[in-house]
């Protein structure tokens, strides 16, 4: 996988985590601070522990996309004992028939970064009947191979993986946009019940 | 240009401003006070005021008087009223000023003559007119000293005489003509080869101390590494040597520990040199001596064209330059380099000649070793020089290493006076105590040589050479191990070894002066300042500690032969015939070491653009870029034709002009031992070898055979033979001569002979991608078989037109397909709907959703039933596709 793709989709799922985090109202928004971000108004945490969290959590994905292991990052919505309410997927697949040429610039992908920030501030009405105490995680689906490589890095010992049982199930799917950064097409949706 | 004048840092560099006003207008004071001391002939130069830049003829020095008894102001730093008195000015300068006041020294001159001051326009040395100035008699001068010092030609009394009569300046004439007498007797006694001379190599190696240097520490490696060889290890003489030390009986029972368990000495013969040297003239002892090849304060003629001002210039700004680069503000460290203290060449400090070593009442002068004889002559005015003695160092040092050897052979040859020796195994058969042997020791290497040595011992090479420099002179020092973090205290990192200007400066603009100051660094923070190896070689370093062990065979890894003083070629046979001869020096040298190599790297040393004409040091080689241009053979050799060959073809392919060369050097390097080469050598090489002597022989026959007539009937029979070989033998010549275009340092720019290893790597890197696909291609079939048949779908009902078309135009034709109010098709329904399976299959949901909620939106507001049934058919097949391929239904809202 490119370091390009690589750098840019972190950023993208940064950028989406801490909107998430935002519009969901997962946190109070006394904690958030503006930032132009693809040339929009993003949101953004200044709460040490939950970017802690978030930076973390990316380093373990930078690390799975430097594999090529990643097959899909949910951002999760739970209730205060950390039962999914609702998640955000992101998928990502290889474009085969990818051209070189195509969106060489990112200009594109650019675009559609923006077009999937604004689509957030369209699904106030999904955040309803969530709880007042709601919390959130961030899942990786990776391959066991990648997971027992991760966990023998030193560097992100400090923050391993731990594998979840319990997979909850949605009937839901909402779709929210889907583009292509290089030779990766990002997949994004939402689930809920 | 290596050591650093260390105790005079103080040159005035630091204080620029206030110190240079001062100096100023000291000396603008001094002009005016002996104006009123010397006798004024006349006033005709009231209110000129003069500034001389560069060389003039006659000197800046001369002017002064003049202008001083002519009623002038001489200026030593310049104002801007100021005529600029110049006779040729570099480029740089003259960008700089403004040449409407430039003027040629033959105004002053002139106008003395006249008696009034002529109109200073017509001696302008950049009219506008752009005549060429007149340089006639100047060049007279160039051209006569230029024969004379080039070639040292027979009929110098003559052309000499002419100079001095050519000589314009009839004030100073006098001292003038007795100098070039001088300078007469000088040549005559002392001609001074260039390369051009046949016998120059010879003359060269012969009076060159830093080969001789070398060559004598190669020669001890060499010699160790043979000793070893030949060896049984058994030491008779330290029987002896033990029972000497017993009988002393100052049996000092303190045992000394050293780091590591281990005792290294180290061995240095005090100021080598000089020590040799006295014994000759034991009446010079005490006294302070150099070894130079300096007379000693015998000043010399200066030659035209040499401009020291310029060169020293050159010499600081690399020095500069290279400071910079290494992160050094300048403002922060003092600039002080070997060329400060000399004065000009007619001087009587302005010798160029190396101190190779001097005695310790010089050093307390100040002197040190390296120091140029100007500048130590004006520190110690008495300092007495003796001549080299190359043949006394070789007695000495084969002494000094024989009397080690008879006792051990774990020795580290370093150079002729200098060495490291493990003594833990010998110290341990000796059953004595380290203080007493090498008190034993120093005083028989003293009783055989009549040369002191000082000796130094730690725990390693490193702690070994520490105690050396505190042993000295005359001592000896034990680096034990409770002294060393003590001792490392204290050591200025300028006496570690590995640590020259550069990193000292570097070291020194952070802060750090000693080892203790830079214990205090992190690892880290040293390698991220010194790079990884210097840094972390420094850690250690300060520490005491050191990891290279030492190495008693050592192997050799080069072998060249330079020469950078007095090359001055005319013409490139002239070259080409010293190249030559340092081919067969170098040739010579492997068969001495008994070695072949396989790489051969050709240095020039070329006259930098900036840097004048003539060298500050007589005939050495100024300031210079240097050219290295290296080939690879693919069989390593020796041979003298070979190498030449080779070096003629880089020599060539540079086209480098012969008169501005400087220096030569030519290098082998990949060495292969030549026992090991002849066990590996196979018949055929052997075969090939055996040709070439054929072939060779054959040409000299051949030769003769055009000048004598009669015996070519017997020589054609063989001549036919060497047309057989001939192919055969040419083969591996011709390989091993056309590798240099390939391998040269930098490939040339479309040269075809690297693009198609280029094209090769991009193909294999192509079918290296376009495989990987394929075998993905190959995984996804497996995986995901409706994918599959899905893609096959597509390309059967592309002819359908819908499903080729992009979601946007589908989404026009819903529309009108809504508004054309006819009942809708089946066959219709059922394409949407396979369109938007499909959709599904491609994961583009996000489109899909937005088609999806155009369809049903167009149907509510319908609000036909046959219509709600169509939604309700679409939906299923939508969401049935959505369960198989995302095992979750879309979501369309609470209903």
């Amino acid at each position: 996988m490119d370091n390009c793709f690589i750098d840019t989709t972190l950023e993208f799922l940064q950028i989406a985590f801490h909107n998430i985090l935002y519009y969901a109202s997962i946190y109070p928004i006394s904690i958030f601070e503006t930032r132009r971000k693809y040339s929009i108004v993003v949101y953004r945490s200044n709460h040490p522990e939950v970017n802690e969290y978030i930076d973390l959590c990316l380093k373990s994905i930078a690390e799975c996309l430097h594999n090529g292991d990643l097959k899909r990052v949910e951002f999760a919505i739970t209730s205060s004992d950390y039962e999914v309410l609702m998640k955000f997927v992101f998928d990502l697949d290889k474009n085969d028939t990818h051209d070189e040429t195509r969106d060489a610039y990112l200009v594109q992908a650019e675009q559609n970064m923006r077009a999937f920030c604004l689509k957030l501030t369209t699904l106030s009405d999904k955040f309803t009947d969530l709880p007042e105490d709601r919390s959130f995680m961030i899942f990786l689906h990776t391959n066991e191979s990648a997971a027992v490589a991760m966990a023998a890095n030193p560097e992100l010992e400090s923050f391993p993986l731990v594998e979840t049982e319990v997979e909850t199930e949605f009937q839901h799917i909402l779709p929210l946009r889907r583009f292509c950064v290089r030779n990766y097409n990002l997949d994004m949706y939402m689930e809920f019940r | 240009m290596r050591r650093r004048d260390e105790n005079f840092p103080d040159n005035g560099f630091e204080a620029w401003g206030g110190y240079m006003q001062a100096k100023i207008q000291k000396l603008e004071e001094q002009f005016s006070s002996n104006l009123s001391k010397e006798n004024q002939i006349s006033n005709i130069f009231k209110g000129v005021s003069i500034f001389v830049n560069g060389y003039t003829t006659p000197s800046a020095d001369e002017l002064k008087e003049l202008m001083l008894k002519h009623g002038g102001i001489y200026h030593t730093y310049q104002r801007s009223e100021d005529f600029v008195i110049a006779s040729n000015l570099p480029d740089t300068k003259v960008k700089k000023m403004s040449l409407a006041n430039v003027v040629r020294p033959e105004w002053i001159i002139d106008s003395i003559d006249a008696n009034k001051v002529l109109n200073y326009k017509d001696y302008l040395l950049y009219s506008n007119k752009k005549t060429q100035p007149k340089l006639n008699f100047n060049k007279g001068i160039v051209c006569t000293h230029e024969t004379t010092e080039e070639f040292g030609t027979k009929n110098e009394n003559n052309q000499i005489s002419s100079t001095a009569i050519n000589i314009p300046n009839l004030i100073e004439s006098n001292s003038k003509i007795l100098d070039t007498s001088n300078m007469q007797n000088e040549l005559k006694s002392n001609v001074t080869k260039t390369a051009v001379d046949p016998n120059f190599i010879s003359e060269f190696y012969n009076n060159s101390r830093l080969h001789h240097i070398s060559q004598l520490g190669a020669h001890f490696k060499q010699y160790i590494n043979d000793l070893r060889e030949e060896s049984d290890f058994i030491f008779p003489a330290q029987v002896d040597l033990s029972a000497k030390i017993r009988g002393l009986n100052n049996n000092s029972t303190y045992s000394m520990n050293f780091e590591y368990n281990k005792i290294i000495m180290h061995i240095d013969m005090d100021c080598f040199f000089v020590s040799v040297g006295l014994r000759k003239h034991p009446e010079l002892r005490g006294k302070p001596v150099a070894v130079t090849h300096s007379k000693g304060g015998v000043s010399q003629t200066k030659r035209t064209g040499v401009n020291r001002a310029v060169e020293f210039g050159l010499y600081k700004q690399k020095q500069n330059d290279k400071l910079i680069k290494a992160g050094v503000s300048i403002n922060e460290t003092k600039i002080t380099s070997r060329v400060d203290n000399i004065g000009d060449e007619d001087d009587k400090f302005g010798s160029m000649s190396e101190i190779a070593s001097c005695s310790y009442e010089a050093r307390a002068k100040g002197i040190t070793n390296g120091m140029f004889m100007g500048a130590a002559l004006r520190l110690c005015p008495d300092l007495q020089t003796i001549p080299y003695d190359f043949e006394g160092y070789k007695e000495v040092a084969h002494t000094l290493y024989n009397t080690i050897a008879q006792y051990t052979l774990d020795i580290e040859a370093v150079s002729c006076d200098e060495m490291y020796v493990d003594c833990t195994e010998l110290l341990k058969n000796l059953g004595v105590s380290v203080e007493d042997f090498a008190t034993i020791l120093r005083q028989e290497i003293k009783e055989k040589t009549g040369c002191p040595c000082s000796t130094g011992f730690g725990g390693n090479r490193l702690q070994a050479r520490l105690a050396t420099k505190q042993a000295k002179p005359n001592g000896q020092f034990f680096l034990t191990a409770n002294l060393i973090e003590h001792f490392m205290v204290d050591i200025r990192l300028k006496d570690l070894p590995g640590v020259g200007r550069q990193t000292s400066q570097k070291l020194e603009a952070l802060g750090h002066h000693t080892c203790g100051q830079l214990q205090s660094m992190t690892l880290a923070s040293l390698q991220q300042h010194l790079g990884n190896k210097t840094g972390a070689q420094l850690f250690d370093q300060c520490r005491g500690r050191d990891r290279n062990s030492l190495t008693f065979y050592t192997v050799r890894k080069s072998v060249s032969a330079e020469v950078n003083y007095g090359i001055r070629f005319e013409t490139n046979d002239q070259c080409y015939e010293f190249l030559k001869q340092l081919s067969q020096e170098v040739h010579s040298r492997m068969q001495q070491f008994k070695v072949l190599g396989k790489c051969i790297t050709l240095k020039l040393m070329v006259r930098a653009e900036n840097a004048p004409l003539e060298t500050a040091k007589f005939l050495g080689h100024g300031f210079c870029d240097t050219v290295n241009k290296s080939t690879s053979l693919a069989v390593a050799t020796n041979s003298f034709e070979v190498i030449y060959k080779e070096v003629l073809s880089l020599c060539k392919k540079l086209k480098i002009d012969p008169k501005e060369m400087r220096g030569c050097g030519i290098q082998v390097t990949k060495l292969e031992s030549k026992n090991l080469k002849q066990g590996t050598k196979g018949a055929l090489s052997k075969f090939l070898t055996n040709i070439t002597k054929n072939e060779s022989k054959e040409h000299i026959t051949r030769n003769t055979s055009e000048n004598i007539v009669t015996p070519k009937l017997e020589q054609q029979i063989p001549k036919t033979n060497s047309i057989c070989l001939s192919p055969k033998q040419k083969s591996p010549i011709i390989g091993s001569t056309r590798s240099p275009n390939k391998k040269r340092g930098r490939p040339p720019k479309n040269s075809k002979a690297v693009k198609p290893g280029h094209a090769k790597s991009i193909n294999l890197l192509n079918k290296f991608l376009q495989g990987v696909p394929g075998s993905n291609e190959l995984n996804d079939k497996k995986e995901d078989p409706i994918k599959v048949v899905q893609i096959e779908k597509h390309q059967t009902k592309e002819k359908h037109g819908l499903l080729g078309l992009p979601w946007q135009q589908v989404r026009e034709l819903l529309r009108a397909w809504f508004d054309s109010g006819q009942t809708p098709n089946f066959c219709d329904i059922n394409m949407v709907a396979a369109y938007m399976q499909e959709m599904i299959f491609n994961k583009n949901i996000d489109t899909m959703y937005i088609l999806i909620n155009f369809f049903r939106r167009r149907i509510k507001e319908m609000d036909n039933q046959i219509w709600h049934d169509v939604q309700v058919y679409v939906l299923e097949q939508v969401q049935n596709t959505m369960m198989a391929v995302y095992k979750k239904k879309l979501y369309l809202g609470n209903e």
